[in-house]
């Protein structure tokens, strides 16, 4: 079995500087500055960054990478070679990594003695020692020459006795680096069936830049590119991604090297080191994005290969997110997929129960699970170990609960397949970014309404407004838009009660404080922290309107079919893709009378008596508008 | 979350770790034997050399010595013994100082591809010292011969001696070796450090009864972990033999950690070796 978790490792490109790092460094016993999470010193790069894979015993997985994306890396931390900087991996068994052709060679050595050095550096057993050196020279058919001196033992010889030394050797788990068969001939072939042999019963990793399957059945694939894991699944399906990642890149270097070879002309810069590097990480990014399409295909390649019990999530972030891109993507998935004989068993929290329903998904809430303080704080570390608060990778935290819920379920981690949201991430990124259009999330999202259960007496009046305005990180302009959703929630009390979506649960993201005032209704302790989206499902359900901001209750009370309007004060590039995915979520459920609203155009009374006069017309809903101000005629 | 490494995860039962230790001891001597081939091989003199190394500079040590009354009442044959004797066994523990560094820079691109116990490096390494003593014990027979030395019965407490000495060598020897893959300061450092440290004990002069020499020969623990094997070898007991052991206990809680160093600072300076 191989666990990587989170793992990175971080070099230093200047040759001096890497040994004074390493002096000190050795002085501090391995402990690098800044603790348990270091950041690279001057010159220093990480080399991987934040990978994590889980192998189980016996099967293969074959990493694709170009030169440089940290293959041998990774090869030389599976090895023990090297230890991570962050993270921890670990290693059941005994690895063999079959090294160079001249492994600990003395040109004095007899071929007898150099077998005996190979043996006992690969770890054979010492009563094993002769049966092992039979073996070995029977197998690359050398035993002519077993008292013939290294200096002249033929060089073309060397690096198959090496490799089928390691392949003889005693492994519970082979690393190839690159080349995983040597030889010529019959030799050839012979080591390529011991390759089989050891990838049929063993656990192997295979790390190739060439995109191209070896001659035997792998179990998973993964691409590394930058140090870093760009996606796991399928091994056809992510050759078909790497062949395309590796085709742009050749590309980039190619035009790189045109440019380096033609005379410069006079308004462009001479080609430095530093604009090819420019070069090819503009080709990169766009690498990303084209074969972007192709990481949701290839997870329903991986989902459809077998028949297990799927865990969807864990979802551990805000929960409207979660309504407008996860439960979206994960209803595309399952409908991709004939999981009428699947056992499928989505894992969130707060009560999310409601919305998983209509999936024909079993539900796990985490806060069963884990109280309240604990599930924070399990979530806060999760964001301190990955660096990153959205769920882009698998982290040792959800692995944890991921097992747990496996346990509680009675089945075996192993024996689940998991879609995890790391691939969601991965392709909204790109639109988030602008590098991918908008739409593009429709393709792999099927929305659907909300159903919000039985009706539920909560004591509410019979005409309300429910509001959330979720305080986003990315606001410059805070202060502002505290003192605005004051002002609008000030004007409204004075002809309408509103009701404050704030069951008190932390996880859902910070909140505006609304100055209490009559006609201002608050949630706070209406309900468990496990209950408080099945609540403010209903309240939102039953509201007349709904108010509040985008990553607040905005995609609930556009699935409700409920009048919304969404307030916002910047707009980012991703606030931007945000609002035209609710848009085109609200188009496709067929829900009517979502507003998008400025609140540096559109001054809080105004607002106010807009969706008030909307609220008395016929039909109850203000009109829509893309301009950011309610027409409502 | 720990930042760690962990490869063949389990405990180890102890037949499992008698049969680890009996590979490492195996790896650690087929290292030596092919490095060793390769050194004394590419010499005309051969393994001659082992014994000019101790000797080149002993001798006109000696002769000085004899002429300055170094060896106090002592006659010129019996300093000539009592000197030879303490410079071998200070050779020893020098060469258990320096053997690990010297080996593990020879090994270090076998180190940087395959994995393997560390321990061989200090199993090698204490190869290249045993042998080196062996010569060293019949130089002394020889010199003891010739000079007409005694053959006291603690001759055999001086033999068991030898292994204490070069595990306490290796002790303070196995922290420099992490370092000789970042810098080579201590393989040039090393070599004349020998020099002056001989002078801190009473290796080739008898101690003054007061002073600044007596007070550093009596604080170091040299003086014991060198001195007390000699007399073993060439005059008998001393009357502050028990001082021998307290010598090897303190050299035992420097190899402790040591060793704990070794193994957690060595992965460092390999990864240095391949990658900045």
């Amino acid at each position: 079995m191989i666990s990587v978790k989170n793992v990175s490792k971080i070099f230093c490109r200047d040759f001096d500087r890497a040994r004074s790092y390493g002096f000190m460094d050795i002085i501090r016993g391995g402990r690098r500055p800044g603790g348990r999470r270091p950041v690279p010193r001057p010159s220093e790069f990480f080399a991987l960054q934040n990978l994590s894979l889980h192998l189980p015993t016996g099967e293969s997985l074959v990493v694709f990478g170009t030169p440089g994306s940290g293959k041998t890396t990774l090869a030389r931390l599976l090895c023990g070679l090297f230890r991570p900087d962050i993270g921890r991996i670990e290693i059941s068994g005994r690895v063999q990594c079959p090294p160079d052709g001249k492994l600990g060679l003395n040109p004095y050595m007899t071929l007898r003695e150099y077998i005996e050095l190979l043996a006992a550096v690969l770890g054979v057993p010492v009563n094993r020692q002769q049966a092992y050196l039979t073996a070995l020279v029977d197998q690359c058919d050398v035993a002519a020459l077993i008292d013939t001196r290294m200096a002249n033992f033929p060089r073309a010889s060397l690096r198959p006795l090496t490799m089928n030394a390691s392949l003889l050797a005693d492994g519970d788990m082979f690393v190839f680096d690159d080349a995983y068969v040597a030889g010529s001939g019959a030799a050839r072939v012979r080591c390529l069936e011991r390759v089989a042999e050891v990838v049929s019963t063993r656990t192997t990793v295979i790390l190739t830049a060439t995109p191209k399957l070896p001659p035997f059945p792998i179990d998973h694939a993964m691409i590394l590119h930058e140090g870093q894991a760009l996606y796991y699944g399928y091994p056809t399906a992510i050759l078909e991604v790497f062949d395309r990642l590796s085709g742009e890149l050749n590309q980039a270097r190619k035009e790189a090297e045109d440019s380096t070879a033609s005379p410069p002309e006079p308004p462009q810069p001479p080609p430095t080191a530093i604009s090819l590097t420019q070069h090819l990480s503009t080709k990169n990014r766009s690498a990303r994005a084209a074969m972007t399409p192709f990481l949701a295909d290839a997870e329903v390649q991986r989902l459809a290969s077998s028949n297990r019990p799927v865990l969807v999530g864990p979802w551990m972030g805000n929960p409207h997110w979660e309504l407008l891109y996860w439960r979206p993507y994960v209803s595309w998935l399952l409908e991709q997929l004939d999981h009428s004989q699947r056992r499928v068993v989505a894992i969130s929290h707060a009560g999310a129960d409601l919305w998983y329903g209509g999936l024909g998904a079993e539900y796990v809430d985490l806060l069963d699970l884990y109280d309240p303080e604990e599930f924070e704080r399990i979530s806060e570390e999760r964001v301190r170990v990955t660096g990153m608060r959205k769920q882009r990778l698998m982290s040792d935290v959800e692995r944890d609960i991921l097992e747990s819920v496996a346990q509680r379920l009675d089945l075996g981690i192993d024996d689940c397949d998991v879609i995890h949201p790391g691939t969601l991430f991965r392709m909204v990124d790109e639109v988030w970014r602008g590098r991918l259009p908008a739409d593009f999330v429709l393709r792999y999202s099927r929305f659907a309404a909300v159903a919000p259960g039985p009706p539920v007496d909560l004591g509410l009046p019979p005409r309300y407004i429910a509001v959330r305005f979720n305080v986003e990180t990315t606001y410059s302009g805070r202060a502002a838009a505290h003192d605005y959703v004051n002002e609008l929630v000030h004007s409204l009390t004075a002809s309408i009660p509103v009701v404050v979506l704030d069951t008190g649960y932390s996880v859902e993201g910070a909140q505006f404080a609304l100055e209490p005032r009559d006609g201002l209704i608050s949630l706070q302790g209406a309900a468990s922290p496990r209950r408080s989206l099945e609540l403010q499902t209903q309240v939102v359900a039953g509201a007349t309107a709904c108010i509040g901001t985008l990553g607040g209750t905005v995609p609930l009370a556009v699935l409700c079919g409920v009048a919304s309007t969404c307030l916002y004060i910047e707009q980012p590039g991703f606030f931007a893709a945000h609002r035209m995915i609710t848009n085109l979520m609200a188009t496709t459920v067929g829900a009517d009378g979502l507003d998008h609203v400025n609140m540096r155009e559109v001054q809080a009374p105004v607002l106010a008596a807009r969706l008030l006069r909307a609220r008395r017309k016929p039909n109850g809903r203000p009109g829509r508008t893309h301009s950011g101000l309610a027409t409502n005629g | 979350m720990r930042d760690t490494c962990v490869l063949n995860t389990g405990t180890i039962a102890i037949t499992n770790y008698v049969t680890e230790s009996r590979r490492v001891a195996k790896l650690g001597w087929l290292l030596f034997l092919r490095d060793f081939r390769l050194r004394y091989r590419q010499t005309y003199f051969g393994y001659l050399w082992a014994v000019i190394k101790v000797l080149a500079p002993s001798v006109p040590m000696i002769l000085v010595g004899s002429q300055f009354g170094l060896g106090g009442e002592r006659s010129t044959s019996d300093y000539a013994l009592f000197a030879l004797t303490g410079l071998v066994l200070w050779q020893v523990f020098w060469d258990s100082v320096l053997f690990p560094q010297w080996v593990a820079r020879r090994m270090r691109r076998m180190l940087s591809e395959a994995r393997f116990p560390y321990e061989a490096i200090l199993y090698a390494a204490a190869g290249y010292v045993l042998f080196n003593a062996g010569l060293y014990l019949m130089l002394i027979v020889a010199a003891t011969i010739v000079l007409g030395g005694g053959m006291p019965t603690t001759i055999p407490l001086g033999l068991i001696a030898i292994p204490g000495l070069i595990l306490s060598g290796m002790g303070i020897g196995m922290v420099f070796v992490p370092f000789t893959f970042v810098y080579l300061d201590f393989r040039y450092a090393l070599p004349m450090a020998s020099p002056v440290l001989l002078w801190t004990a009473p290796i080739f002069y008898e101690s003054p009864d007061s002073g600044l020499v007596h007070t550093l020969n009596v604080w170091n623990p040299l003086t014991y972990l060198i001195g007390i094997p000699r007399s073993w070898l060439t005059e008998g007991f001393t009357g502050d033999d028990m001082a021998f052991l307290v010598s090897l206990v303190v050299f035992g809680l420097i190899f402790l950690p040591a060793h704990l160093f070794f193994r957690r600072a060595i992965p460092i300076g390999v990864e240095r070796l391949t990658h900045g």
